[in-house]
């Protein structure tokens, strides 16, 4: 049976367009008239850019009709998250304070890359003010609905693109991971989220929330999608990897790093019950090894003091002369924030170099890690309880700058979605997405669509 | 007991609160500011994770990563 536009992987999408079976005017049509009919209640987009959007589709099937191909998303509709460089606008990354800004000269390299292999950017998608939260709440605009159910959040920073996806409003989008601002959203609306070894795509264009911990990646339907999203902005050619040897699309023997029972005892029954059932899956399959959770316990109050100091630093001036201009939701922290003194982000840089030698010690023993992405699935909207501890299976991975990409587990109960992590070794990001294809392969991992007229109705009603 | 005359850090019983009050008047922001209290809070919970980093034992030749590099 052949899939709608919507609910088809981007690679299988990229293909239809190619073959000529779909025209990439379609695709783009299709994917404007579902924000046009969903998006009034989600709120995934900051905006829409339907004329340019159309415009570049049909340059797409001209071209095509000519016998050019553009690249490996040739005619794909994508969207980026609001913190992304585009060339002739001004780049809001989610803030009022950025509305009379001058407009981007360029292109942020990871859009480039992704417009010249063909991609259609169909708009800016919505986000925590500077990326500084983990809900889609601390906006200027309406906050931003889970689409499994609408009273819930639907995880943040990049709370919009993971939304878009998962609702089938974008064929795929581009987040950024600071803490976990892709992966907590990917986990909470059930899509995969990739955070990439960092440095791997260059942040260029990219508004900064924490320079030593930001991370640019794609947000999709699968993970073949992630891969092709990832090469693409990597070097742009989406050529394989040279690092890409001896990476093999099965789980047959590889070593994976499991936590303690006592690491797993802050998470809610439903993602444990989701965690232990996908580790007793695989354990016929694999080499289990537990591993030291210390660097998680060291890496959570070390990140924080370095996002803290950084975000600080980048906001200083404004803090100092606008304050009240920031989103209530953020304020008061980035306030506290810039009166740190140097010894707390000196000692948070000293922590940070064991937790990177404390995981190099984990990855000599196992190939990977699997832990949950959140400890709890998708929390209620205007509830503080639990967003704490939001990060703290995110942090540990970002803080080190090793990859980590959260997968949709396949619930057999059903229920909101439930993120499985799967994290590598500094440059194993090919080793990880390589995992992650294995797990879609016996059927443990699987984006759904939800029925959002079914979500709409629960919260109208509840 | 008496205030100190030397000033809040100085007080018999120096708390976060009051360190958090003397560094913010250095940067301009009144205690009068109507989210003085929510920064307060914010910084004593920023401070929680400061002293956490400090209980962590590292060989004190260590020194702090100048940047972040994964190779290294």
């Amino acid at each position: 049976m052949t899939l709608p536009i919507h609910e088809r992987p981007t690679t299988a999408l990229a293909e239809a367009i190619r073959s000529g079976e779909i025209t990439s005017v379609g695709a783009c049509e299709t994917y404007l008239e579902r924000i046009g009919t969903f998006d009034g209640d989600l709120n995934a987009y900051a905006s829409v850019f339907a004329e340019s959007a159309r415009s570049a589709a049909q340059r797409a099937d001209r071209a095509l009709a000519r016998g050019e191909t553009f690249g490996s998303l040739h005619g794909v509709p994508i969207a980026v998250k609001d913190l992304v460089a585009i060339a002739g606008r001004p780049t809001l990354a989610g803030s009022r304070m950025r509305t009379n800004d001058p407009p981007a000269l360029h292109d942020a390299t990871a859009l480039a890359r992704l417009r010249a292999a063909g991609a259609i950017l169909l708009g800016t998608l919505s986000m925590d003010e500077f990326a500084a939260g983990l809900v889609t709440e601390y906006t200027h605009q309406r906050p931003t609905c889970n689409p499994w159910a609408r009273d819930r959040v639907a995880g943040g920073s990049s709370g919009g693109s993971a939304v878009a996806v998962a609702a089938g409003l974008a064929s795929a989008t581009v987040g950024s991971d600071t803490n976990g601002s892709i992966r907590v959203p990917a986990s909470f609306c059930g899509i995969v989220g990739f955070k990439p070894t960092y440095g791997r795509i260059p942040m260029t264009g990219i508004t900064p929330l924490s320079w030593s911990l930001d991370h640019v990646g794609p947000m999709t339907r699968t993970v073949g999608d992630a891969q092709l999203l990832y090469d693409v902005m990597r070097d742009g050619s989406a050529a394989p990897d040279a690092r890409r040897r001896d990476v093999r699309d099965d789980l047959a023997g590889i070593r994976v790093g499991v936590l303690p029972s006592s690491a797993l005892e802050l998470c809610s029954p439903p993602v444990r019950a989701a965690y232990d059932e996908a580790i007793e899956a695989i354990a016929p399959l694999v080499r289990l090894l537990e591993i030291d959770e210390t660097v998680l316990e060291w890496s959570r109050p070390a990140s924080g003091v370095v996002t803290a100091a950084e975000a600080a630093t980048y906001h200083f001036k404004d803090l100092q002369t606008r304050p009240h201009q920031f989103h209530a939701g953020i304020r008061s922290d980035l306030r506290a924030a810039a009166l740190l003194p140097a010894t707390a982000y000196i000692q948070a840089q000293r922590v940070r170099g064991e937790v990177r030698d404390g995981f190099a010690r984990i990855f000599q023993d196992v190939d990977v890690v699997f832990v949950p992405t959140t400890p709890d699935t998708a929390l209620k909207r205007d509830d503080p309880d639990g967003r704490s501890r939001l990060g703290h299976f995110t942090q540990p991975f970002s803080f080190a700058g090793i990859p980590a990409i959260s997968l949709p587990l396949l619930l057999r109960t059903g229920g909101l979605p439930v993120g499985l992590t799967v994290a590598g070794p500094a440059f194993g990001d090919d080793t990880v997405l390589a995992v992650g294809r294995a797990l879609e392969a016996i059927g443990l991992v699987k984006t759904l669509i939800p029925d959002l007229a079914v979500s709409r109705s629960a919260t109208t009603t509840g | 007991m008496t205030a100190s005359p030397h000033g809040p850090l100085h007080s018999p019983e120096p708390t976060l609160e009051r360190l958090a009050h003397l560094m913010a008047s250095t940067q301009g922001m009144p205690d009068a500011d109507p989210e003085f209290p929510g920064v307060v809070a914010s910084f004593v919970g920023h401070w929680s994770a400061v002293e956490a980093i400090h209980e962590i034992a590292i060989d004190p030749s260590r020194g702090p990563a100048p940047t972040y590099d994964p190779l290294a």
